[in-house]
């Protein structure tokens, strides 16, 4: 018996239009499974396009970025062909978000309490007596108590506000949460909390984390799977144990060595790898595979025609894909 | 020979008095105080690293600026090179001044987008330690300082960078020309706060090799502050875990990472993500926030949130003991 | 030198290339421009003196005359063309604006800057000082100083006592407003890290905060300017200007002592106060363009918060 993904992007590309009549495309060819219940992590270095793709699911781009084609399936119902009303039946309702850097913006002269039930109300959700009750009950289910409800922004610290972020986004139940960044800015026990308190969430309510991140570490204690990206395109895609384990694109294999890990050995003698260079800008794409510039494998070939993502032989049914010229040729020669 | 250690700290405070209300003074209350630093000590000899780490608003950043003299300690000794270092505004004989202390110790900040002038190219911002302190005779020697320290941090060709805007600069690129600064004087010293936890994961090891070139290149000491362990072990040759403005361990790396005593170090061990999700560990999460500065808790600072605190904890405050092999721990369990 | 030079030509066209884009600020700059150049070239652009009376052939001045071949603006109640008024009038408004504006935009930068980057006593110094200055309605108080310094035989002309009132009178918003910035710059980063290198509180001052309020300092002088102007051109009109140089406040001080409205000779009255507008418009246009512009660039980056999705949250939650 197969489950069916809870959520489905397939071939997402979605464009800015840029200062000058330029156009940047910001997405290419992004797709990728939710299960249901499930964790699938996001990374990449900063501007690859996660806050992008988010945003294109949840259709919240802002007026100069256009999705060019693919799809968005739901639950089998592709997001992309309903209008503006019926989107918004399935936001917040049905699929949430924790904007990136939302808990520094919240509004500093109402309570906090007062923010989460204005959310709810906002969305007609219940009558405002019902609301009430609700805050309640969402502030204890991230472990605030409720009588804090009465303070305001400035009163709480970092991870406080990180946890009124994610009772807002839990106001309706939803069974896709999307979490941008909502550990950055945090230190490593406040994080370790915050994490925490998304898998005890997860495993109450039975959602779908669509966890982003450019921090290697949080999605390996965090995710099913995982998501690499680069320069707007999916570079590797598969179970976290997989990519993880058996890194197939030269960024995610580089990725990892430069992360510096304490579960290595412990010796200031060596370097740490790193990447040479800065990620492409996107009115400035280098042509062919968009890593081939700072690839330390790079062949004639990758500066000329971008690799498909192509499926990794695995063992059982995980699935592993890549991006990359090197192992496509592998797979010429085995055939 | 037994060459003194470059920097030497022993029993450091820095208190803040907090502002009053107009009631409170009249009531003739007590002033409270944040104790940020409250009591710390601790050498660096020559060549080495201390990594001084602990969660957000434990003074470590207020033990740099009072280093550096950008705050008055309250009260201790700071020795740089066995001399004595001269609090400000006052000329005392036989200790060294803070313009001679700022020579030759150099601090690189957090965040390398604030921490450069915007309207300062990137040769002023260099060339300003050479232009302060009369270092360079002519402007030939200037430019030929300053060019050679921007190759040294990494950016080469020098002539592209040195009319550049900050703005027009890549967040590591930045970094590096924060570093290129702080070493254009040669310091002996250099106090790095938190310097790559505002960059992304490829770019965060690229800084750390060059601080570690540097360091073996030229034999300077570094005090490197952070609150993530995963990038100590690469590093550092001794660490200093603090809690709550005190040091509650010191120790070789190797050993502390090892061999952690002090059930805080234990915590901040715990929550480390590591890239790996075969190695996912249980996590000793602490509940609770960061505690407060200004109500300092009885007995070990530590109690409210220690996970094996005995009723003893609660009495007596903990101060560091031996535990062999040059590794000390403020615990009643350590003993 | 030769970078530094190429670095400021770069900057320069920066500037330009987008000052260019924006059409109030060109407006503006245009406006403030050719007053500036009516001024300067005066003798070439007018036909008379300003202060020659225009004969007909019977020798009979040619007073209240409107517009004509000859005199292209009209003339006044003693036959003067009131083209050559105007132009020349740029003069002295120009003047009494541009010399009050420097005086009034340095004390108060020297204030601000002292005020806010020490704090303390210079600090409360000034603050009362403009809380009192704020507090006095303007204009009586300069219509009193103006009247009894002219009343003090001091020898000078009445347009430098004008200049110096003006100047010390307005120098208190800019202070506060440099005072302000001051603050906010004084805690920024790179301010602690040239602190932390070893430089003093000149060098400090003169390498990261003055060039980061010239902006502010240049577009508040604009401003200034233009308020001068008016003040110049209202105190005048009450008969303290220097009535042997026509200024335009002073034209319609005569304009409206020789009843040129009663007698329907508008070209006497309208010439000067528009060109008044011209000159403050204009300054108004290009200062707070100028402001605008020359904000220092910031760049968006992945830490911070990002404010174009709370403006999608809230869009979305309408
Ligand atoms: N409104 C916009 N107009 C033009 N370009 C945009 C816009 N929003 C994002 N971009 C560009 O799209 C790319 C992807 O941006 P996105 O915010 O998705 O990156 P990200 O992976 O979320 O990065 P970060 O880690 O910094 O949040 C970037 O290069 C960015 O400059
Ligand atoms: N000028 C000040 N006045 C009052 N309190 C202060 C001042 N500077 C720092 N503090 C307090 O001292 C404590 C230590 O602050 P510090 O900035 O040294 O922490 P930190 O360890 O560097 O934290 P982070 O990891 O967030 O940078 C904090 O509680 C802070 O609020
Ligand atoms: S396709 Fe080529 S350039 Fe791209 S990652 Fe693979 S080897 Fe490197
Ligand atoms: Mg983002
Ligand atoms: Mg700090």
């Amino acid at each position: 018996m197969t489950v069916q993904p809870l959520l489905s992007v397939r071939h997402l590309t979605t464009e800015f239009q840029l200062a000058g009549k330029q156009i940047a495309r910001a997405l290419e060819d992004v797709s990728f499974d939710v299960m249901p219940g499930k964790t699938i992590g996001l990374v990449g270095e900063s501007g690859c396009g996660k806050t992008t793709t988010l945003m294109s699911i949840m259709r919240l781009l802002p007026a100069s970025g256009r999705i060019t084609s693919g799809n968005v399936y739901f639950n089998g119902i592709d997001l992309l062909t309903l209008s503006e009303h019926e989107m918004r039946a399935h936001r917040w309702k049905e699929m949430s978000i924790i904007f990136q850097g939302a808990m520094n913006a919240l509004n500093p002269v109402m309570k906090i309490g007062d923010q989460i039930r204005e959310a709810i109300l906002l969305h007609n959700l219940m009558p405002r007596n019902a609301a009430e009750q609700r805050v309640g009950e969402l502030l204890e289910l991230v472990g605030i108590p409720r009588l804090r409800r009465d303070l305001y922004p400035h009163q709480y610290s970092g991870g406080m506000r990180q946890r009124a972020m994610i009772a807002m986004a839990l106001a309706c139940s939803p069974d896709l949460l999307f979490a941008d960044e909502p550990t950055t800015a945090l230190d490593v026990m406040i994080q370790a909390q915050v994490l925490e308190l998304l898998k005890e969430i997860q495993k109450k309510l039975g959602l779908a984390i669509v966890l982003v991140t450019h921090d290697l570490g949080v999605v390996a204690e965090m995710c099913d799977d995982v998501v690499v990206m680069y320069g707007g395109k999916v570079a590797e895609y598969g179970s976290a144990e997989l990519v993880y384990n058996q890194p197939q694109h030269p960024y995610t294999q580089r990725l990892l060595e430069a992360f510096p890990d304490l579960s290595r050995s412990i010796d200031s003698s060596t370097d740490l790898a790193t990447i040479p260079g800065t990620p492409p800008r996107l009115n400035a794409l280098p042509p062919g595979c968009r890593f081939s510039p700072r690839c330390h494998k790079s062949m004639e070939i990758c500066t000329q025609i971008a690799p498909d993502l192509i499926a990794q032989n695995t063992a059982g049914n995980a699935q592993h894909l890549a991006a990359c010229h090197l192992l496509n040729k592998l797979e010429i020669k085995n055939s | 020979m037994s060459a003194k250690p470059v920097l030497e700290v022993r029993n450091l405070f820095k208190h803040f008095p907090m502002r009053q209300s107009m009631l409170d003074m009249l009531r003739r209350r007590q002033a409270e105080v944040v104790c940020a630093v409250d009591g710390v000590s601790f050498s660096l000899e020559k060549g080495e690293v201390l990594a001084l780490v602990g969660e957000s608003g434990c003074g470590k950043t207020t033990i740099v600026r009072t280093l550096i003299g950008l705050e008055e300690a309250t009260s201790g000794e700071i020795l740089f090179k066995g001399q004595e270092v001269e609090s400000q505004n006052q000329n005392e004989k036989n200790k060294i001044s803070l313009k001679q202390l700022r020579q030759r110790v150099q601090i690189v900040f957090q965040d390398p987008y604030e921490s450069l002038d915007p309207r300062a190219t990137i040769f002023d911002i260099v060339s300003e330690p050479l232009v302060v302190h009369g270092m360079a005779a002519n402007r030939d020697e200037l430019h030929a300082r300053v060019k050679m320290s921007l190759e040294e941090a990494g950016l080469r060709p020098a002539e592209d960078y040195l009319l550049r805007y900050p703005h027009e600069l890549s967040g590591g690129q930045r970094q590096r020309v924060v570093i290129a600064a702080a070493m254009v004087l040669e310091p002996e010293l250099l106090l790095a706060d938190e310097p790559v936890s505002m960059l992304d994961v490829s770019i965060r090891a690229e800084i750390l090799n060059l601080l570690n070139a540097l360091r073996r290149s030229r034999g300077i000491s570094i005090l490197f502050i952070t609150h993530d362990l995963g990038t100590v072990g690469h590093f550092a040759n001794h660490l200093a875990v603090m809690y709550l403005g005190r040091i509650v361990e010191i120790g070789p790396t190797a050993e502390v990472l090892k061999n952690p005593q002090h059930p805080y170090t234990r915590a901040l061990l715990s929550v480390v993500p590591v890239p790996n999700p075969k190695l996912r560990r249980k996590m000793i999460i602490l509940s609770g926030e960061t505690p407060n500065p200004i109500n300092l808790p009885n007995g070990c600072r530590f109690h409210p949130r220690c996970p094996l605190a005995m009723d003893e904890c609660k009495l007596n405050d903990q101060h560091l003991v031996d535990v062999g092999n040059k590794h000390q721990a403020a615990c009643l369990l350590a003993q | 030198m030769n970078e530094n030079w190429a670095l400021f030509k770069r900057n320069l066209f920066e500037f330009w290339k987008a000052f260019r884009r924006n059409k109030l600020g060109l407006l503006g700059g245009f406006l403030v421009l050719t007053a500036i150049l009516a001024a300067t070239f005066a003798p070439l652009l007018t036909p008379y003196a300003p202060t020659e009376v225009i004969r007909d052939v019977n020798g009979r001045g040619l007073t209240f005359a409107p517009p004509s071949v000859h005199a292209p603006l009209g003339t006044d109640d003693a036959g003067r063309d009131i083209w050559s008024q105007l132009i020349y009038g740029a003069r002295v408004s120009l003047a009494v604006g541009f010399l009050a504006g420097f005086i009034a935009m340095f004390i108060g930068s020297l204030f601000g800057i002292l005020a806010g980057y020490f704090g303390g006593r210079i600090d409360n110094l000034l603050m009362r000082v403009t809380d009192v200055l704020l507090v006095i309605p303007d204009l009586p108080l300069m219509l009193v100083l103006v009247a009894t310094l002219r009343q003090m035989d001091l020898h000078v002309s009445p347009l430098v006592v004008l200049v110096f009132v003006i100047g010390l009178l307005y120098w208190t918003s800019t202070a506060r407003l440099i005072r302000s910035q001051v603050l906010t710059i004084k805690e920024r980063q790179y301010v602690a890290r040239s602190r932390a290198i070893g430089a003093g509180h000149v060098h400090i001052i003169r390498k990261h905060i003055l060039p980061q309020i010239m902006p502010l300092i240049v577009a508040n002088t604009v401003l200034i300017i233009s308020t001068a102007i008016l003040i110049e051109s209202g105190l005048a009109f009450l008969g303290l200007g220097d009535p042997t140089q026509p200024s335009w406040g002073a034209m319609l001080n005569f304009a409206f002592d020789r009843s040129a409205v009663t007698n329907g000779a508008w070209w006497f009255y309208l010439p000067p106060g528009f060109a008044i507008v011209w000159v403050t418009l204009g300054c108004v246009l290009l200062g707070n363009v100028l402001e605008d512009m020359l904000n220092p660039r910031l760049t968006a980056h992945h830490l911070e918060s990002n404010q174009n999705m709370i403006a999608i949250q809230k869009r979305e939650g309408e």
